[in-house]
């Protein structure tokens, strides 16, 4: 766009402006100038008779310049006529050399007045000093271009009819910082750049940036902070991996961590003895005929199938296998391990198994498994099957009598040779005894939703350990059969409380055996015994 | 004395500056008004003698500015200057609200337009003698002015206690004023000119 230029003529100067027209103008009344440049220049100043004075500059010196001399001029215009005319005696102002005190000589005295074309009277003198009182000398702070910015351009008076203007660093034709101009010259500066104002319109400048310059180990520290969050944002999206996966993750760990069934033989033999014992099973009854309370599942036991009964019937009839005499495999028997009775098993077993994935696998579908198996269940029980937790005292009744009764004659059955391994001790009877309604819970959990599966020919066994809030923490199948057939067994889900809650600080193990013929056995094995580790 | 007069007991410091005297809502003081009335009826004395603007002169302005409401008549504009607290008789009774200060500018500066090319006469002429050292009086536009001013000034003010002096600097004072009051920004200039005498009084 072509460039436009417009001159401000007065009398003794002219503005002359150089500016590149905006777009913005066609939406503007007034023509929006931006690039300006401009050319002051005066003529018949004072010591130039031929040669005018011109004076350059970008936009912001124009603006600065405009404002300088409209405020200038309100200043001189501003000045109280009780200061200028009335405020000093001119006569003190005046020493007599420099005025005749001649009475009459009143031209002379106007004229000093008036004008007073000395340098005394500058911005830093003295008002008692100056011929027009203090307000030269005030106006001239007023000005006061100079204490703001020296290199900005400023005025300061001589007197009522003469002005200095600083150029400051406007380009200029002359060596002179300071333009002397007449009253007249001053108004004609003024009207110039009022009538530029006025017509025209600059596009406003933009402000200098105040904002502090960033350290230099600002975009640094950003940069490693952002890598730090994405990094950390990455790490948890793929580590993070659905719920079923990170059940099978506990549980493969889990399964790691706990020792082979080698030596839970060994450990069965020894430890595996109170949970033979009656006392658990007298206390069950014992209670459940207080009316105390007892697990629901305890209630919802009245229930069990017809299979399960005759199941149980026929478990009867065969010769009661115990845990010890189930048929060991070669990896039951891979490696040994002490650690089994640990209540805490975080020992990893040094020697990977090559059933751990099955394993694995089996625990991750278990969850799915025991609630597919425990919702048909449900409706077909008598009572509320809802979950079995020790929080809802169940009703007492002579089914549940009748339930821990055959429990117990259960156990009674296998007592014996349990009891002859091993005597329990006081602590081990105690703790025995603290979990027997757990033991009879699970093993009515377990009966309710079990079913035998076919081509079954040997008992399985597992090794529950319990938290003590009612809920299974780990799953051990103690012999192949029952790595095999895991996903079949109707086990609660893992850290969902199933059965009442047992005042312990470690987790309870509880020994699962699954008959062929259908029968639920549960058993405590002992509590984890320090000096065995 | 030049203490003694009332020019200097109108004002008192309690004025504030304005930024657009016409369009600002900011109204002054009764007591800047007393200074303002003075200045205003000043600045309309000093145009009367130098271009000898009359009454009809006032009034035609005033209907070119269409402020006939304010400035109806020569009674309304007398009254209107008879606020000056400067003036003889009942000066400074009447109140001067913001409309009709404002009209009084507005009138003034636009008889400055109208006068420009006298009042810039007078100023350089001014300038040009005092670079000679003669008398104001010795040039004629400039000796009229004076004589005008003075004459009217001790005619209508009630203390005529000024000396010639002060009166002379006084005229001069005005006449350069209104030199900046002939421009596009004398409305403007003389409102904040107004506010900042009766703020520095």
């Amino acid at each position: 766009m072509a460039a436009i230029s417009r001159q401000f003529n007065c009398s003794s100067c002219r503005l002359e402006i150089t500016a590149q027209p905006s777009p913005l103008s066609r939406w503007a009344k007034r023509p929006i100038l931006k690039s300006v440049d401009f050319l002051l220049s005066f003529q018949d100043l004072s010591g130039r008779h031929h040669e005018p004075l011109e004076i350059r500059g970008d936009q912001a010196q124009l603006q600065v310049l405009s404002e300088t001399v409209s405020h200038y001029v309100q200043n001189v215009l501003g000045q109280s006529l009780t200061t200028s005319v009335f405020g000093v005696p001119w006569t003190t102002t005046l020493t007599p050399s420099d005025t005749p005190s001649i009475p009459g000589n009143e031209p002379q005295d106007w004229a000093a007045r008036v004008e007073i074309d000395s340098p005394k009277i500058l911005p830093e003198q003295s008002p008692q000093t100056t011929q027009m009182g203090s307000s030269p000398a005030t106006m001239a702070n007023q000005a006061d271009a100079p204490t703001a910015n020296p290199d900005s351009p400023y005025l300061y008076p001589r007197s009522l009819l003469t002005h200095n203007l600083v150029l400051g660093t406007l380009t200029t034709n002359t060596d002179d910082k300071a333009i002397p101009l007449k009253t007249s010259q001053l108004f004609d500066l003024v009207s110039a750049l009022d009538n530029c104002a006025a017509e025209l319109e600059t596009l406003p400048l933009p402000m200098p940036t105040r904002r502090p310059a960033l350290p230099i180990w600002a975009s640094s520290a950003a940069a490693i902070v952002l890598m730090v969050g994405v990094t950390t944002a990455t790490l948890q999206i793929t580590q993070k991996a659905p719920p079923g996966n990170r059940d099978t993750v506990t549980t493969a760990s889990h399964s790691q961590k706990t020792q082979p069934p080698v030596a839970s033989a060994e450990v069965d033999s020894v430890t595996s003895a109170p949970s033979a014992s009656p006392t658990p099973t007298d206390q069950s009854s014992s209670s459940a005929a207080k009316g105390s309370p007892q697990p629901t599942a305890a209630a919802s036991a009245t229930a069990p199938n017809s299979k399960a009964a005759k199941a149980e019937t026929s478990s009867q009839q065969e010769s009661p296998v115990s845990p010890s005499e189930a048929p060991p495999d070669s990896w039951f028997l891979a490696s040994p391990s002490p650690s089994l009775v640990k209540p805490k098993q975080e020992e990893p077993s040094p020697s990977s198994q090559p059933s751990e994935q099955d394993q694995a696998i089996a625990m991750a579908d278990q969850p799915t498994s025991a609630q597919e198996t425990a919702k048909p269940s449900a409706p077909s029980a008598a009572l509320p099957a809802a979950p079995p937790t020790a929080a809802e005292p169940s009703p007492t009744g002579a089914s549940v009598d009748t339930e821990s009764e055959k429990v117990s004659e259960q156990r009674d059955r296998r007592s014996p040779e349990m009891l002859n391994r091993q005597a329990p001790t006081t602590a081990t009877h105690s703790y025995a005894s603290a979990l027997a309604p757990q033991v009879v819970a699970i093993s009515q959990y377990i009966r309710q939703r079990w079913q035998v599966p076919v081509g079954l020919s040997q008992p399985l066994q597992y090794q529950l350990t319990l938290n003590p809030n009612g809920s299974l923490k780990q799953v051990q199948p103690l012999n192949l059969v029952a790595t095999q057939y895991l996903p079949q067994v109707p086990l609660p889900a893992a850290h969902q409380p199933f059965i009442a809650p047992f005042q312990s600080a470690q987790p309870a193990l509880v020994r699962l055996v699954l008959q062929p013929n259908g029968t639920v056995q549960t058993f405590v094995e002992a509590k984890a015994n320090p000096k065995k580790n | 004395m030049v203490m003694d007069i009332p020019l200097h007991q109108t004002a008192t410091p309690q004025g504030k500056m304005v930024s657009l005297p016409l369009i600002d809502q900011t109204q002054p003081d009764h007591s800047q008004l007393d200074n303002i009335k003075a200045q205003l009826d000043l600045v309309l004395l000093a145009l009367e003698a130098l271009a000898g603007i009359g009454s009809e002169a006032v009034l035609q302005a005033a209907a070119e500015l269409n402020l006939q409401e304010v400035v109806s008549d020569r009674v309304a504009l007398w009254r209107l200057r008879q606020s000056n607290p400067l003036r003889r008789g009942t000066g400074g009774r009447k109140k001067l609200d913001i409309e009709e200060a404002r009209s009084l500018v507005m009138i003034s500066c636009h008889l400055a337009q109208q006068h420009q090319g006298m009042i810039r006469e007078a100023v350089e002429l001014l300038e040009a003698i005092a670079q000679t050292h003669c008398q104001p009086y010795q040039v004629a536009l400039l000796g009229d002015y004076l004589d005008n001013f003075t004459n009217t000034y001790q005619e209508r003010m009630a203390e005529d206690t000024l000396s010639m002096d002060a009166l002379t600097d006084l005229a001069l004072k005005l006449l350069i004023d209104l030199l900046f009051y002939s421009n596009s920004q004398g409305p403007r200039r003389l409102w904040m000119a107004l506010l900042d005498r009766a703020n520095h009084a």
